[in-house]
């Protein structure tokens, strides 16, 4: 048990705690600043994970930008009809949390049962002679692999920037497709939610 | 069985897409249950940062440390993870402002207040 264990650990259990109470509580204003809590260890854990760049525009859009427009939301609507009124559905109560149980364990069992961390070595670009040594390497024994030392100096603008914007195999046309889809979606909210244009 | 789990590494890549499951699983419960239509968008928010997680744990543990790759092989589930928060964005705008017509209409944003469709 590291640093980043004990940070792993910390950050992991606020983040279900918080993620459990926004959908549980009644009020629409509390689940609003329970999910702004939720992003915040969330945006900790990219850290952890070095992925620096991320954990800010993590903590920027969802906790800035997505939170506004959901307090605003709130504010403007004013939903005096609290949800203390609904009626108990206990069945289908029972039949979500069910499915969620189901997707979770189904998803522990592919996590733990295959080798995760094992397998990506044969991955690597190996030259044309050492690709079936190797595997058979790993048939005979798959040790287990340690985990991946991850470098403070990884994830941040830089990178990404450079992985963005690279000249020849870089993601500008799907960067490109992205911020017309948020223009699109900026004018058609304008439209959707503007009484009289 | 407290100090076992001391000496063990917590850290892993299991361990975060297990974290990334529970969030997902949390935030389908509340997508599922919830009758205000502003929270279960609030669920959605958390299913989509959980597969966020997953990607950037992937990403990190898997290929970050491998210099031998160029860096768009690299950094590729970071780049994802960018294009997700922005189509949350997007999807979060558009969502709300879907609600608040409908609201307009009824005065409610209850979800069994919007059944006409059903038979």
């Amino acid at each position: 048990m590291d640093f980043l264990d004990v940070l792993f650990l910390g950050c992991a259990a606020l983040a279900v705690v918080l993620a459990v109470l926004t959908v549980s509580v009644r009020n629409a204003v509390t689940a609003a600043f329970t999910l702004v809590a939720m992003f915040f260890p969330v945006a900790a854990i990219f850290l952890a994970l070095s992925a620096t760049f991320l954990a800010v525009i993590q903590v920027l859009v969802y906790a800035g930008a997505i939170m506004v427009l959901f307090t605003f939301v709130i504010m403007m609507i004013n939903p005096r009809r609290e949800e203390a009124v609904e009626p108990k559905e206990p069945d289908f109560r029972l039949a979500a949390a069910v499915f969620a149980a189901l997707f979770f364990l189904a998803t522990t069992h592919a996590v733990t049962t295959y080798a995760l961390s094992d397998d990506y070595e044969t991955a690597a670009p190996a030259p044309a002679g050492e690709a079936g040594a190797s595997g058979g390497a790993k048939a005979a024994a798959p040790a287990p692999a340690p985990a991946a030392k991850v470098d403070g100096k990884w994830g941040g603008p830089k990178e990404i920037g450079e992985a963005l914007f690279n000249r020849d195999q870089g993601f500008t046309f799907q960067f490109e497709a992205v911020s017309v889809l948020i223009l699109v979606a900026a004018v058609g909210a304008v439209v959707l939610a503007k009484r009289r244009l | 069985m407290v100090s076992a789990m001391l000496l063990h590494q917590v850290f892993t890549l299991e361990n975060t897409l297990l974290l990334a499951a529970l969030l997902f699983s949390i935030g389908a419960y509340g997508v599922l249950t919830r009758r205000n239509l502003l929270t279960v968008l609030m669920s959605l928010e958390i299913m989509l940062n959980a597969v966020n997680l997953v990607l950037v744990a992937f990403n990190s543990f898997q290929w970050s440390a491998r210099p031998a790759f160029e860096i768009q092989a690299r950094t590729g589930g970071q780049v994802f993870v960018m294009m997700i928060i922005a189509v949350a964005a997007a999807e979060a705008a558009v969502g709300l402002a879907i609600l608040v017509t409908l609201f307009r209409k009824k005065q409610s944003v209850d979800t069994r207040d919007f059944q006409r469709l059903q038979g």
